[in-house]
């Protein structure tokens, strides 16, 4: 894949970049800050040769906030059909549902913690599946949204293995990756996957209803 | 404009005209009461609306507060004149809302008391009809208006006498005030500014590092499954891994030690800073006189990180690479001049780190100055009593 790398630490792009160029893919530019990562996206767009995904570290020049968040959140409103992974050095909530409830919908956005890219299979795949039109979310941060309490809205209806379950299918993972994790069969699996679809009230001709499950998991956490 | 607030004025001088009984023998122990009064008379102006400020500090037990009143000259000039004037205007709302409120209930009630063969005498009027004890109603309910106006009007009285004692005009303690406030705000600024320093050493140095070494063991770790394992790119990789977790360490090191050195703790100032000079990019002529034991460690500390401070200040915009120090400790008290003969015109801006460090200094009791004309060098001075003066 053609991909656009954005992280102000130049030991983080080395090794990010390392892994990616290792493994068949080609990072075609890289970026300081984000409008420097703003400003080649659109350019590389206006040639008709857009990228196929953006890696983006979120605090960044020139205000060192959520500079990075913001690109890419501003990206793809532009560019509907640009995947987009965030890196983040933070494991918070308001990051992550921004960066859902913007581009998120759509599907095709990941957010991962910046040392996973050391789990290099795991960040490989979540490359994959954010390329692919899907929604990776890191573990640790949905530990860290999931309500200690009783859930809210919808999830309510969800058995305590039904949200098991989505709370994975956030993680991006796959209904086999599921049922390898949680000792289930596939049949299994695809029974209370098809059961949160139901009691979230995604009719089956519903495109995309593994991302919207997921959205809604964000929003009632 | 004071809110009227009828009803709580009303309230507020039955309960004083209930409790001069008590007032009148706290007259026996005046000194004590009457700060206790004077502090309660400003409750109750400020629970009716007026803007008075409680002058007992919160965290102050009235014993503490009451011995500490009684050293200040505030007792005798606001305190003791309001207490006089509770007493007196409790005295009068004594009579008002007694006389008033009961003769008033008295006329009100007049035909109820007539049922049950009473003719009720309220002061020089006696009913002798029913006709007149239903033309008393009229007049009670008249008479208790008055009695309310009459009541409100001796809290407004109070809270007249109350703010004449209080005027406080003297202009050294209001300045004084001014500065503790800023000081305040500026202190609350460094810490805010120092936090966000670590938060920021901690991200950029440590975190980053320890990332490099997670992901250069995972290239390890995808090198080494690898089909044909390269064994070169896995010595390579695993050294690689090894510096950048050195480097982490390195990193933190130095992260906790601008938190706080622990040669300041266990060897004293004078071996803290002669450690920082060595430690320090630039040149840096150190003199040092006297003892340091006897400085508080606060004292030690803010010196310390003025210091520090300076030099590095030095480095990054002085364009020279020598620095002086000049340090003396005294039994009493402390200084230290850092000087350069670099570009100068440094100023003490708001949220700068010496602005920052200025108010360290100002919180133990000391000062910091910096003399610095345009393209004549960069001086600054900075002293503190050995212990704080509180």
């Amino acid at each position: 894949m053609r991909i656009v790398l954005a992280d102000d630490s130049v030991l983080i792009r080395a090794g990010i970049r390392e892994i990616l160029t290792s493994h068949a893919h080609d990072v075609i530019r890289e970026c300081e800050d984000a409008d420097e990562l703003v400003a080649a996206v659109d350019e590389l767009v206006r040639a008709g040769a857009a990228p196929n995904m953006v890696i983006t570290d979120v605090r960044m020049p020139p205000r060192n906030t959520d500079d990075g968040l913001r690109a890419a959140i501003d990206l793809r409103s532009r560019h509907r059909d640009l995947p987009v992974l965030v890196l983040s050095a933070y494991v918070t909530g308001p990051y992550v549902r921004e960066l859902l409830n913007g581009p998120g919908a759509d599907g095709a956005v990941g957010y991962l913690l910046k040392e996973k890219v050391g789990r290099v299979a795991d960040f490989l795949r979540a490359v994959e599946t954010v390329s692919a039109g899907g929604v990776v979310i890191d573990p640790e941060v949905v530990r860290h949204v999931t309500r200690a309490d009783s859930p809210q809205g919808p999830l309510a209806r969800l058995t305590a293995r039904e949200r098991e379950v989505l709370a994975h299918m956030a993680e991006g993972h796959s209904n086999a990756e599921i049922a390898t994790e949680l000792f289930l069969s596939g049949a299994a699996v695809s029974k209370h996957v098809a059961n949160v679809f139901v009691k979230l009230g995604m009719p089956p001709d519903e495109d995309n209803r593994r991302v919207k499950a997921i959205l809604a998991w964000f929003e009632y956490n | 404009m004071a809110q009227i607030r009828i009803a709580r004025r009303v309230l507020t001088e039955c309960i004083a005209a209930m409790a001069f009984p008590i007032l009148l023998l706290s007259i026996l122990v005046a000194p004590v009461s009457a700060p206790v009064v004077a502090e309660t008379d400003r409750s109750r102006a400020r629970w009716c609306g007026v803007e008075t400020m409680p002058l007992k500090p919160s965290d102050h037990s009235w014993a503490q507060w009451v011995v500490l009143r009684l050293r200040s000259r505030s007792m005798w000039r606001t305190d003791l004149p309001v207490f006089v004037t509770v007493v007196l205007l409790s005295a009068l709302s004594l009579l008002v809302a007694f006389f008033g409120f009961i003769g008033a209930a008295a006329l009100v009630f007049s035909p109820v008391f007539w049922l049950f063969g009473i003719a009720a005498q309220v002061g020089p009027f006696t009913p002798e009809s029913v006709g007149e004890t239903l033309l008393a109603m009229p007049a009670g309910i008249v008479l208790g208006a008055v009695t309310t106006t009459v009541l409100t009007g001796t809290s407004f009285l109070r809270d007249f006498l109350l703010r004449a004692f209080s005027r406080s005009r003297d202009p050294d303690l209001l300045a004084k005030l001014e500065e503790l406030r800023t000081s305040r705000a500026s202190l609350t600024a460094a810490f805010e500014f120092e936090r966000q320093r670590i938060e920021r050493d901690l991200h950029d140095g440590a975190q980053q590092e320890l990332v490099a070494v997670v992901m250069r063991l995972g290239m390890l770790e995808a090198t080494a499954a690898g089909a044909a394992a390269d064994r070169e790119r896995i010595v390579r990789l695993a050294r690689q891994a090894q510096a950048h977790a050195e480097r982490a360490l390195e990193r933190l090191r130095d992260t906790v030690r601008d938190i706080h050195p622990r040669e300041l703790s266990d060897l004293g100032l004078i071996a803290a800073v002669r450690e920082l000079a060595a430690r320090s990019p630039l040149r840096v002529e150190l003199t040092s006189t006297g003892d340091d034991t006897q400085l508080s460690s606060p004292t030690a500390t803010a010196v310390y990180f003025t210091v520090s401070e300076a030099l590095t200040n030095i480095s990054k915009h002085a364009g020279v690479g020598i620095a002086r120090i000049d340090l003396r400790c005294a039994t009493t008290d402390v200084h230290v001049r850092v000087h350069d003969d670099g570009v100068g015109g440094a100023r003490i801006d708001t949220g700068s780190g010496l602005a920052g460090l200025r108010e360290r200094m100002r919180s133990v009791g000391g000062n910091l100055e910096i003399i610095s004309p345009p393209g004549g060098g960069t001086l600054v001075v900075a002293s503190a009593p050995s212990q704080p003066p509180w």
